[in-house]
């Protein structure tokens, strides 16, 4: 769609004396109006102009560039002296492929300009998280208590982050076999982790693919009670589990582990040999109180090097409205930091409950409450990319009938 | 710009904050007028009603913040955007209050320090780093509406079609 000039009136003019540049496109960000900024040289002269919307660039012209180019050619004008911005009155767009969020595009003009000025002001914009590499994570999902609604959570956001591109495995290492419950009949006699510990079975040949394209899992599969009692060191050796994450992490963008309920023996193993962790909070004061257990068990490995970085803590069953309780916001946020609660929580739904004990994902779910559980759990999965550092996926056609 | 994670951060602290809300401006008004005692007079003697606007406006800003950027074709009334709004609140602030640039500073002093009492340990990392940049982003804009709001502008020598 080629834009039009709709019409605009005037808000600012100005000088980049009292105002710098990105500063100025930042501020914009605040609302969600429709802003150029036209820059200027001093004869007032058009050098170029930036369209703006809620944080998003939509369109960026000067001279001959356009796009991106425009945008960072315009920041990096040395004859940009004054400024002028309007705000648009008649309808405008809708622009479906905007040029990109502001944030990234300012970070991206300054690491082409290489210079400071050019650079978004430092203290104002968090530092980037490093580029990582495609593959490598490991997170731990735990719960202190039982009931929480771990293996529900896992199996969900595996599912949404798989949704959103990237490519997943979600490992169950709980020998009662939660996220079996998702798998049909013949699955459930498929060997697993525990096989493959045992050695009655390859790892490679005990991952399953789903409808997902992007989502495979590795369930429990078979551990007696007497091969429990035999391998004790190996299950609570966060060695041993390290060697099966190396070669998990391989496989996928990220690997989304469903542990048992609370933070010893295999769970902590698990953790030890895993590099995020991600705790799953039921939302009532006494199942809060298990949150010490969690830091404790994280604190325990970090004394022997092992500690896996917590990405955050889902709150799960909170009261109706979804709004995270003030009792959890304290809790958390008096031992740690209100950081750590990630959003959105997972209300207290009749649904939850009934989906959970088929095994069923929330996204394929049609709540009573008409609540959204796809969306729901896409928000809490972009939220989770962004703790452990997933690159946004490239977007690619996703078929849930394989 | 205000990334989601500020905006999630400011909102949940919001929350702890809006039981004590009373406390929190009378905090604030304190301190700042312990560090600049020559800006009582700006104020009216009776605070009550200066209070109320004070966190009557804190808790629009917080509201106004509610969205991720994925929302952000969202249609939004000008009468209730924020950056319009507070647009014109810097230019009120200039021209019936005198309020000046150097203002600025002591004011956010004091919103961070009061802000920490409220909140305590939870005041800290992201949470604190949000509101920061929350606010420099607000006094930027009230600076610009101070300073730069436009009723005519000459016409530049080229606009793109």
């Amino acid at each position: 769609m080629t834009p039009s000039s709709p019409a605009r009136k005037p808000l600012l003019k100005g000088d980049f004396a009292i105002v710098a540049f990105p500063e100025l496109l930042q501020v914009t960000a605040l609302g969600r109006q429709y802003i150029a900024v036209e820059v200027l040289d001093g004869a007032r002269a058009l050098l170029g102009e930036v369209w703006l919307k809620g944080g998003m660039v939509v369109r960026a012209v000067a001279g001959a560039l356009t796009g991106r180019a425009a945008f960072s050619a315009l920041l990096q004008e040395p004859r940009a002296a004054s400024f002028a911005a309007f705000q648009f009155v008649d309808q405008v767009g809708p622009y479906p492929d905007p040029i990109g969020p502001l944030d990234g595009l300012l970070l991206e003009a300054a690491v082409e300009s290489d210079t400071a000025r050019s650079a978004p002001a430092a203290p104002e914009t968090p530092a980037p998280r490093p580029a990582a590499p495609a593959r490598g994570r490991v997170l731990c999902v735990v719960s202190p208590k039982g009931g929480a609604g771990k293996t529900t959570i896992s199996l969900n956001l595996a599912l949404a982050l798989a949704q959103r591109g990237h490519l997943v495995l979600l490992v169950d290492v709980d020998p009662q076999g939660g996220i079996g419950a998702s798998l049909s009949a013949h699955a459930r006699r498929s060997p697993g982790i525990y096989d493959a510990l045992m050695g009655r079975a390859h790892l490679k040949d005990c991952v399953l693919p789903t409808r997902v394209a992007k989502l495979r899992i590795l369930p429990a599969g078979l551990l007696e009670p007497q091969e429990a009692l035999q391998h004790i060191p190996q299950l609570m050796s966060a060695d041993v589990w390290a060697k099966y994450t190396e070669w998990l992490a391989l496989q996928a963008d990220v690997v989304v582990v469903d542990t048992p309920a609370g933070t010893m023996g295999v769970t902590a193993a698990v953790l030890g040999a895993s590099t995020h962790a991600l705790g799953v909070l039921q939302a009532d004061a006494l199942a809060l109180r298990s949150f010490p257990m969690l830091r404790a068990a994280l604190d325990d490995l970090a004394t022997r090097g092992r500690a896996p970085e917590l990405a955050g803590i889902v709150m799960n069953r909170v009261p109706d409205g979804g709004a995270l309780p003030l009792a959890a916001l304290r809790e958390i946020g008096s031992a740690h930091s209100l950081d750590l609660l990630l959003e959105p929580g997972v209300p207290d739904d009749h649904g939850f409950a009934a989906a959970a004990l088929e095994g069923q994902p929330m996204s394929l779910y049609v709540a009573p409450s008409g609540r959204d559980y796809g969306r729901l759990f896409d928000q809490l999965a972009a939220a989770v990319a962004g703790r452990v550092g997933l690159v946004p996926a490239e977007p690619g056609k996703l078929s849930l009938v394989g | 710009m205000l990334s989601d994670e500020h905006k999630q951060a400011i909102g949940r602290s919001w929350r702890l904050v809006a039981p004590i809300l009373d406390t929190a401006v009378e905090l604030f008004y304190r301190r700042l007028f312990e560090l600049r005692p020559d800006l009582r007079e700006m104020f009216p003697s009776d605070m009550a009603g200066q209070r109320a606007k004070l966190g009557a406006t804190l808790g629009f800003v917080v509201k106004s913040l509610d969205w991720p950027l994925e929302e952000w074709s969202t249609a939004q009334d000008p009468e209730s955007d924020l950056f319009l709004v507070v647009l014109a609140l810097g230019r009120r602030h200039r021209n019936l209050y005198h309020v000046d640039d150097e203002h600025y500073g002591p004011v956010g002093e004091a919103l961070m320090w009061a802000l920490d009492q409220g909140l305590g340990q939870v005041f800290q990392g992201t949470t604190r780093e949000a509101w920061a940049k929350a606010y420099g982003l607000l006094s930027t804009t009230m600076k610009l509406g101070a300073s730069a709001m436009d009723v005519e502008v000459p016409p530049s020598t080229e606009r793109p079609s």
